[in-house]
């Protein structure tokens, strides 16, 4: 996980710099571009609702099951078996030992039946069928949740040191001759066309992409979005193709230039301004709040209602 | 800015071909290969006998060589039969397809390249439009792992922006070779108003928007009976159908089958010297 203990050394800013970011992932540079603010307070500082957030709990368990899932297959597991292991592993994984409790989630959608459920619809749906053939890689594992780490061309004009970008991807995978990134991103609505669409343009999605021909040397056209609607009584799955052509992928490199600049002039002046047309995106942004508030009152507010936590992209998920 | 004299219309031409059934669209390609333009066709039809005999026969009108000007690749997914029902074994049409344009590789293993790479003594063919819907709305629903069952409405709506994409990249600026689409007709009526010929592909969304992503939109129809049949190619609406050409000054309303193609080619760069011009005539 990139998310460590506050407290933790965050490796991914400048020792120089300080406030200047150097591992650079796609949350980061998203959490920058949607606002500097936003990014100062949530990536620099690294504040966070004492809550973690229930898409955020629910999220890496999914993620976790497909990655469960594909390790077993590469060792020549059935479906049926994979699926057995997949499912104890979350019921174990949302059980705290410490309360001797269930994780308990006030989320109507998102708790621990809906989400062994959706595991089990999931996995039924694009496990065992699966016309996506996750890419086994040569040392025999399956390519899942692979970590990339590499020197984006960029470097600081301060202090003369690279930005390195990374992150994870979730999997692999061939259908055909062509290589491809599937994803698995929730829903509470709906699932039509208009929801694939939002991933286009999306830094993400690019980013990975990027990734792919310059790390893997994969050559991937597009990426498939797992899409499942998250709902009381069922889940159900759709799979969307998000295409990136190669001249949208040298666009968003060349346009990664200036926000790397931008990031860098925030750092320098130790200012990361406020974009106010964002508070209200996704359902509003967890620190409308804090930046409602007069200047002086906000770090008050934060240390009540936050806590800190370390996000640092160079830290792998394996490790 | 740009000077409208260096405008690629007048060296590409992008072109929607439609017809019924029968109509003589596959058939009609013989003379563009016949004037000099290599022609790379993506065969979803399996439909190039006629194109083939045309070219073959020793009497052949098109010249020797035109034969050897064409390339193709025929495209189809095996049938299998689940339930009472063929459906494609998997789908693999649209993935080599677009495989094709990105890497075209020749019946002798030599490699074409990417559709950018080529010039405007090349024209690319895909036979047709009909099939190929039909190959990206198959690929969605097998991505979904429902292949052969009914499609969903964000199956339709997907495939339609596979089109539509592949219809844009066509178009693209940076596509220096000419594009023919073959397509059928399906006529497609308002609620309560007129009904109109449209390029067959999915949906009722789609079709009216095909036509945007071509400067030229000619139809081939037969007319007449037994003896007295007639197949001709028209430049200017027919109908319900609406047409459209680049360049309404030279070109004729009508031509025949057999030249229409070459000759409509031939039409619309004259006087500008900058086509690829014919290396060869029909004789």
């Amino acid at each position: 996980m990139s998310e460590l203990p506050a407290g933790t050394p965050n490796t991914s800013f400048s020792q120089i710099l300080p406030g200047l970011q150097l591992g650079v992932d796609s949350t980061s540079l998203g959490a920058f571009k949607t606002c500097p603010r936003y990014y100062q307070l949530a990536i620099v500082e690294g504040w966070q609702p004492r809550d973690q957030s229930v898409h955020l709990t629910f999220g890496i368990h999914l993620h976790k099951a497909r990655e469960s899932y594909e390790r077993a297959k590469a060792e020549g597991q059935g479906h049926d078996d994979a699926l057995d292991l997949v499912l104890d592993e979350a019921l174990r994984g949302t059980w705290d030992r410490g309360l001797k409790r269930p994780w308990i989630s006030d989320h109507k959608l998102k708790n621990r039946d809906t989400l062994l459920r959706t595991i089990v619809w999931y996995l039924d749906q694009f496990g065992q069928n699966d016309p996506f053939e996750t890419v086994i890689l040569s040392n025999g594992k399956p390519a899942v949740e692979l970590s990339f780490k590499f020197d984006s061309g960029y470097k600081s004009e301060a202090t003369g040191e690279s930005f390195v970008l990374c992150g994870h991807l979730d999997r692999l995978a061939k259908y055909g001759d062509n290589y491809y990134i599937p994803d698995i991103k929730t829903t509470g609505s709906t699932m039509n066309g208009f929801f694939f669409d939002g991933f286009s343009p999306d830094n993400q999605f690019s980013l990975y992409t990027f990734a792919s021909k310059v790390v893997f040397n994969f050559d991937v056209r597009s990426l498939v979005v797992d899409g499942i609607q998250i709902a009381v009584g069922f889940s159900r799955c759709e799979r969307g193709l998000v295409q990136r052509p190669p001249a949208v992928i040298a666009e968003w490199y060349q346009e990664l230039g200036h926000w790397l600049a931008q990031m860098e002039l925030c750092a320098e002046r130790e200012h990361w301004p406020m974009n106010d047309k964002a508070c209200g995106n996704y359902g509003g942004c967890r620190f409308r709040k804090v930046c409602s508030k007069p200047p002086s009152q906000r770090k008050a507010h934060l240390e009540s209602e936050f806590t800190k936590r370390v996000w640092d992209p160079f830290v792998s998920r394996e490790a | 800015m740009a000077k409208l004299a260096a405008h690629q219309s007048a060296v590409t031409t992008k072109m929607l071909f439609i017809g019924d059934s029968g109509a003589g669209k596959t058939g009609a390609l013989a003379s563009l290969a016949g004037a000099g333009y290599n022609l790379r066709i993506l065969d979803l039809d399996s439909g190039l006998d006629v194109l083939a005999n045309l070219l073959r026969d020793p009497k052949s009108p098109y010249g020797p060589d035109a034969l050897s000007r064409v390339d193709y690749e025929t495209l189809t997914d095996k049938m299998k039969v689940s339930g009472k029902r063929l459906i494609p074994g998997k789908a693999t049409v649209w993935e080599r397809t677009i495989g094709m344009l990105e890497n075209w590789k020749g019946a002798e293993g030599e490699n074409l390249g990417g559709i950018t790479s080529w010039t405007p003594q090349d024209v690319l063919v895909i036979d047709s439009l009909t099939l190929l819907s039909t190959a990206a709305l198959n690929f969605v629903l097998a991505m979904n792992a429902r292949l052969g069952q009914q499609p969903h409405q964000s199956d339709w709506y997907q495939g339609q922006q596979l089109i539509e994409g592949l219809l844009q990249t066509l178009y693209d600026d940076n596509v220096k070779c000419n594009v023919i689409i073959i397509s059928h007709i399906a006529y497609i009526g308002e609620e309560n108003g007129p009904v109109h010929g449209y390029p067959n592909t999915l949906g009722k969304a789609l079709p009216p928007k095909v036509g945007r992503y071509f400067n030229s939109i000619l139809m081939a129809r037969t007319s007449g009976t037994g003896s007295n049949q007639k197949r001709k190619i028209f430049a200017n609406s027919v109908g319900t159908v609406e047409l459209k050409n680049t360049s309404p000054l030279k070109v004729k309303s009508e031509y025949p089958l057999e030249t229409g193609l070459a000759d409509y080619f031939k039409d619309v760069r004259s006087g500008i010297g900058a086509g690829p011009g014919p290396e060869a005539g029909m004789q």
